[in-house]
């Protein structure tokens, strides 16, 4: 018995040296960076042409490694502080990013993206309160995106209705959904057809700011989700969902067998088959109308102006992780992200918009050659991530995560009239609020309790300015909605000072 | 069994008959497995369990070698198996030596002592358990599997069982002799302890062939995926291909059956002997 | 004197040194985690806040993670769910019993009087088989299942007990992940074969019930609701005589009523309408109290002590609430079985159906718990039940449910209470593989136990501190029932 131990031991121990010299070796001749993200094929067009770049611009080789198998926030998180994420994470959201960036897994790149040439200014501007946390950058954008109407034009067509503009007021918008519906779907048969499909919570964010009102105050210390224009906002959904048949209701897309609202595999389909005229969705929906060889007519339309014309723009973000053996190399491929190279697959490729605002002005990007039916698009998408686009308010006092959470139940309650407008907007007002209160109040967060006390004061300030009719000086406001909209009334004037 | 010649046939019949029909429900699922991993893609889902026109797709067994790594996930779970189950003999049969033939002060204390932490729940253990793998670099390395399973007080209660049962005037005239503990551990006890080795061994392989949580936990990179764990993998991104994953299936849990057939008789026993685990 | 003390201190010396291997991994992974884990539990650690990167300082917050827990709802559906599922453990103890007791009867082999089954079998089978090959498409399912039936038949005839064993066995041997996976395929609602089966046969009971003349199913409904209270009732009564024989104590007594009684009051009051409810639970507690009366006022009080018989009784009380819990299932079924026919009858849509997915999982476990190594502990102690016992039996002309019933159940006692407890402590931390591999803890939380909270606070979330309260809740249950393991269990074992 005690041989077979031996041999036992003896015969593991060789597999297992054998094993791990067989394995594809992390100690490879050139460094390894390993680049969370999606499973997505245009990934490796992009990472080979980062080795090739690389090559060509710093004389470097790198082993450049793709890992979408851990592309789940929850596992990069937990993978993040036991000290084995990969080098190179992406975040799809804002929310995420605030998260990795309180967790404290993600590097400060401030100092080597003004070196290297890819500071937050370089890209677009709607972009940055995504990535720069009190004036520190984490990370680049390799993709920002814009949500737009997409129109189906064949579907216009088809029911002899005149094209959408690409501005319309809200009347317009509703008298054009109204005549769609009415001829789009036989009388007394169940509803079949919409005029608009998308997120709601999205579009109920862009009608609110579209009216004078947002998430969060000017200086994001307390949730004004309870405000006039946000209930008004929600009365729009709401009658466009449930009174004129515009939007389905949660019924209505179960019967499209949809699990989840804005899944690409379920509403892409059906924008294409017609039984969506309108379609909210960011540039990238071509990666998907490409391969599903839809060849009529598309444009974009932004959404329905009440009073200020404005879209939100996200990012997918590229982050350097804080325990990565390469910084260095990390940081070139941020660098790379504002290359020629990179910019001109995402622009061919039709992903979202490029972090350099520059290559959405170029010809792949706006006429790309194989499409042409696509060509009514692009430019839309290009002017308005420079004109439109505005950037999520981001308060510092409570996780955005649990600022969506809050407000996306707050949005289902309405919208399956569990609960009044009033009243939902109301509860959820008060549970951000309170969220924020007990933030502050926490013992560990006493430097949080200081900004939030400076924030308090401006607030008060920038009350009383807007109290006696007077322009607020631009430093003082926190919210990049606020900023851009008290421009477009003349409530603020730009004093040149750092926010 | 004295009954045997006078059990009526009759009653026989009947009773091979309810046995047959029980065996038959509990196969069942196995046989709708091994079916759907030989349909043709476009017959997936079709009520018929038997492949139809498109014929008995044999190729999808290579066709899973192509969409994942199966034979990397398999021999990384039967090398993380083996070893373990090396380990847990060792250090098992030493610490169950030493609880049946040394007579130290304090041992049935100690020895309780280990019969308690059987009852703890492993999920205590676990949380703290990563945090130590964190320490020690071992998360996402087939090391930081092996070294936490490397001894149970279950192994060491099974064999502490097994060598009571061995009479103690075999090492005691070895002892008279002036043998050493080592060498009587090795030559005699050893040996003698063979039936319960085999048993504990193939219990401690087949229960880390399956070990799902601690490498769900500790696992990263795909080449390091053990097979439960490049099953789930599989299964979440195969999303359509249900053949394939069957196919998967039914070659994930042939080496269970087959260590099983081969075994069973140890198996019996070692579960009788040491009233139950899992 | 110093001989001896020197010996001793040898081996000490030679002892420890064999333990050495095994008390080191012990030490560092099981030891000292358990200890740093009551540490954890009274922390606010967060992995978020408290890692690598930060330095944010750890705190204590005492009992503040119990207090969470206890306010938090999501624990109590959690621990709701793992108390649901443990609902199996005994139709999982019965199945595996019932295949020991059959495996028992069986004869090694009837191989030479069954010469002519045999070839009969052989030639069916072969012939089944080629049918197959040629690709009959749904007949051919049936073929195949009758074929393989019949090629079971045929070596288990041949092989015995040894064959049903092994088939038995497989199940339980080969659960893992791979086993849930391929589960989850077969409950999917429209392509797995579960419910495959299942449309013909609801579609062919639909017209059936819409037959039927009215009302007969709330009668039939009624009538479920009855039985169960005559069988609670007629229990209670039984139990009060042995009280009154001093095989019950009065403690056991107590607890097992309101074991039996509570369940069934509740969940009467939450689905049955209240003109029914009231009448019968008023009944049910007058009857209850009489018993109680009479015990109290009866002169032979003459058990041992408070607790008497309290192992067996709780063990057949709990079967008992299990039957009636099974009855008043049927009972709401059939209730609304006509409402539900008349919308057509849909086979259920298992896992993704959160009222669906936890019988769902119990199906499942049940599968695998039939020939589990508890079969194998059943059978080894029915070949220890004493032969003169039986033949005793025979002599006095019992039948074999009474031969079943007063010879060999009280022999199997004590497996049987072992089997309860260690079941029941693998169940309180059970449900983990099933529901990650399988539903994710969905649909709503439905299928989320007590483990898969812990992972998901302490991996997914990073909540370590509250992760490790919770295990903890769960320690202390399981070590409830050790403790009355040995407390009850202590005199059935004798080794």
């Amino acid at each position: 018995m005690k041989h077979v131990f031996v041999i036992a031991f003896l015969v593991l121990s060789v597999l297992s040296v054998v094993t791990a010299m067989l394995r594809p070796d992390p100690q490879s001749e050139h460094p390894v960076l390993y680049w969370v993200t999606n499973p997505q094929e245009t990934r490796h067009r992009q990472a080979r042409a980062f080795v090739d770049w690389i090559d060509r611009t710093h004389g470097l080789q790198v082993d450049f490694r793709i890992d979408s198998d851990n592309d789940d926030l929850r596992k990069k998180i937990i993978q993040g502080v036991s000290g084995v994420a990969g080098d190179l994470i992406d975040f799809r959201s804002g929310d995420h990013i605030h998260f990795a960036h309180a967790v404290g897994m993600i590097e400060d790149v401030t100092e080597s993206a003004r070196a290297k040439g890819f500071p937050a200014d370089k890209t677009y501007e709607a972009a940055i309160p995504e990535f720069v946390f009190e004036g520190r950058q984490y990370g680049f954008p390799a993709g920002s995106f814009i949500h737009m109407y997409w129109i189906n034009e064949a579907v216009f067509e088809q029911y002899d209705l005149p094209l959408p503009r690409e501005r319309m007021t809200l009347e317009e918008f509703e008298e054009l959904g109204r005549k769609f519906v009415e001829r789009a779907n036989p009388p007394g048969a169940r509803q079949e057809r919409f005029f608009l499909f998308g997120s709601g919570t999205f579009i109920a964010n862009a009608l609110r700011r579209g009216l004078g009102g947002d998430v969060f105050n000017e200086t994001l210390t307390a949730a004004t989700l309870d405000s006039e224009e946000s209930v008004e906002s929600m009365e729009i959904i709401h009658r466009w969902t449930h009174d004129y048949g515009i939007m389905p209701s949660a019924a209505d897309m179960a019967s499209f067998a949809a699990e989840q609202q804005g899944d690409a595999h379920v509403a892409i389909p059906l924008f294409a088959r017609g039984q969506f005229a309108l379609l909210l969705w960011g540039r990238s929906a071509v990666t998907y109308f490409r391969p599903l060889g839809l060849d009529t007519g598309l444009s974009v339309m932004e959404p329905p102006n009440v009073g200020f014309p404005n879209t939100s723009m996200g990012v997918r973000m590229v982050t350097i992780y804080k325990k990565t053996p390469n910084r260095e190399l990390a940081e070139y491929f941020l660098q790379y992200l504002m290359s020629e190279d990179y910019n001109r697959i995402i622009a061919e490729e039709g992903e979202d918009m490029p972090p350099d605002p520059a290559h959405a002005r170029t010809d792949a990007f706006l006429h790309p050659p194989d499409h042409p039916n696509e060509w009514g698009a692009h430019d839309t998408f290009a002017r308005a991530a420079e004109e439109i686009a505005i950037g999520e308010p981001f308060s510092p006092f409570v996780l955005p995560g649990t600022v969506h959470r809050i407000w996306s139940r707050a949005f289902s309650e309405i919208m399956s009239d569990r609960r009044s407008i009033h009243e939902a907007l109301g509860i959820a007002t008060d549970r951000i609020n309170a969220e924020i209160a007990s933030a502050i109040a926490h013992p560990d967060n006493e430097h949080l309790l200081e900004r939030y006390n400076r924030a308090l004061e401006d607030q008060q300030r920038i009350d009383d300015l807007l109290a006696r009719g007077e322009p607020v000086p631009l430093s003082l406001i926190r919210n990049p909605y606020y900023q851009r909209y008290y421009l477009y009334t003349g409530q603020a004037y730009d004093d040149g000072a750092e926010s | 069994m004295g009954q045997t010649t006078t059990q009526p046939l009759k009653k026989s019949y009947v009773l091979n008959l309810v046995l047959a029909l029980m065996s038959m429900m509990l196969v069942l699922p196995f046989i709708w497995m091994v079916l759907t991993s030989v349909k043709h893609i476009t017959e997936v889902g079709d009520a018929s369990w038997v492949p139809g026109a498109a014929g008995w797709q044999w190729s999808n067994y290579l066709d899973v070698f192509q969409a994942i790594p199966f034979d990397l996930y398999m021999w990384n779970s039967v090398l993380v198996a083996s070893w373990v189950t090396l380990l847990v003999l060792v250090t098992s049969s030493m610490a169950a030596y030493s609880f049946t033939r040394i007579d130290w002060p304090g041992r049935d204390k100690v020895f309780f002592l280990y019969l308690a932490t059987m009852m703890l729940p492993g999920l205590v253990t676990m949380i703290p358990n990563f945090q130590i793998m964190i320490h020690l670099r071992l998360v996402d390395t087939l090391t930081g599997l092996v070294i936490p399973a490397a001894s149970t007080a279950f192994g060491t209660f099974l064999l502490r069982q097994f060598m009571l049962s061995i009479p103690r005037s075999y090492d005691e005239s070895a002892s008279m002799d002036g043998a050493s503990h080592w060498s009587i551990y090795c030559d005699i006890i050893l040996p003698l302890a063979r039936p319960g080795l085999i048993t504990l061994g193939i219990f401690t392989f087949i229960s880390n062939y399956h070990s799902f949580f601690w490498p769900l936990v500790m696992l990263r990179t795909q080449e390091k995926y053990t097979l439960p764990i490049g099953l789930l993998h599989f299964e979440t991104a195969a999303g359509e291909s249900t053949h394939l994953l069957m196919a998967a299936v039914t070659m994930s849990i042939l080496p269970a059956i087959v260590v099983f057939l081969l075994f069973q008789k140890f198996l019996i026993k070692g579960i009788q002997l040491g009233g139950v685990k899992g | 004197m110093s001989v001896s003390a020197s010996k001793k201190r040898r081996a000490l010396i030679s002892g420890l040194a064999f333990l050495t291997p095994n008390i080191i991994c012990v030490g560092l992974f099981t030891i000292f985690p358990v200890f740093f884990s009551i540490g954890m539990a009274f922390t606010n650690w967060d992995l978020t806040q408290h890692n690598m990167f930060k330095d944010v300082p750890l705190r204590f917050v005492g009992f503040d993670n119990f207090v969470e827990l206890f306010r938090n709802l999501y624990f109590w559906q959690y621990l709701g769910n793992t108390l649901f599922l443990m609902i199996g453990i005994p139709f999982a103890m019965a199945g595996s019993l019932g295949a020991a007791l059959l495996l028992n009867q069986n004869a090694r082999s009837i191989l030479r009087r069954g010469g002519l089954l045999l070839l009969a079998t052989v030639g069916l089978t072969g012939a089944c088989l080629l049918l197959v090959t040629l690709g009959m498409a749904a007949s051919a399912t049936v073929i195949l299942v009758v074929s393989v039936a019949v090629a079971v038949l045929m070596t288990g005839t041949v092989g015995g007990s040894m064959v049903y064993r092994t088939l038995f066995y497989m199940p339980h041997f080969t659960a893992g992940v791979a086993t849930f996976l391929l589960w989850k395929k077969m409950y999917d609602p429209l392509t797995g074969p579960i419910n495959q089966a299942l449309n013909p046969v609801l579609s062919g009971l639909e017209p059936m019930v819409l037959a039927a003349p009215d009302r007969t199913f709330s009668w039939l409904a009624i009538a479920l609701v009855l039985v169960i209270g005559w069988l609670a009732m007629s229990w209670i009564g039984k139990m009060r005589g042995e009280c009154a024989d001093g095989d019950l104590g009065p403690a056991a007594f107590v607890l097992c009523v309101l074991l039996l009684l509570a369940p069934l009051l509740f969940l009467g009051f939450r689905a049955m309408p209240r003109y029914l409810w009231f009448p019968l639970s008023v009944g049910a507690v007058l009857i209850t109290l009489f018993h109680a009366g009479r015990f109290l006022w009866s002169e032979r009080m003459r058990a041992r002590g408070p607790w008497e018989g309290a192992g067996g009784a709780l063990l057949l009380t709990g079967g008992l609430l299990t039957l009636s819990l099974i009855l008043f299932g049927l009972s709401l079924v059939s209730h609304h079985l006509p409402a539900m026919a008349a919308e057509g009858l849909d086979p259920p849509r298992w896992l993704v159906a959160y009222h669906w997915a936890k019988p769902a999982l119990m199906i499942m476990a049940f599968w695998g718990a039939i020939g589990s190594n508890n079969m194998l502990l059943y059978l080894a102690a029915l070949s220890n039940v004493p032969q003169d016992l039986m033949e005793a039996a025979d002599i006095d002309g019992a039948g074999a449910i009474q031969k079943f019933w007063y010879v060999t159940w009280p022999q199997l006692a004590p497996t049987t209470f072992f089997i309860l407890t260690m079941s029941v402590i693998i169940g309180l931390q059970g449900g983990f593989e099933m529901a990650r591999a399988m539903t994710e803890g969905g649909p709503a939380g439905a299928t989320t136990t007590l483990s898969y909270y812990i992972y998901s606070e302490g991996f997914e979330t990073g909540r370590l501190g509250y992760a490790s309260a919770v295990a903890w809740i769960m320690f202390i249950m399981v070590f409830s029932i050790t403790i009355v393991n040995w407390k009850f269990g202590s005199r059935y074992v004798n080794d």
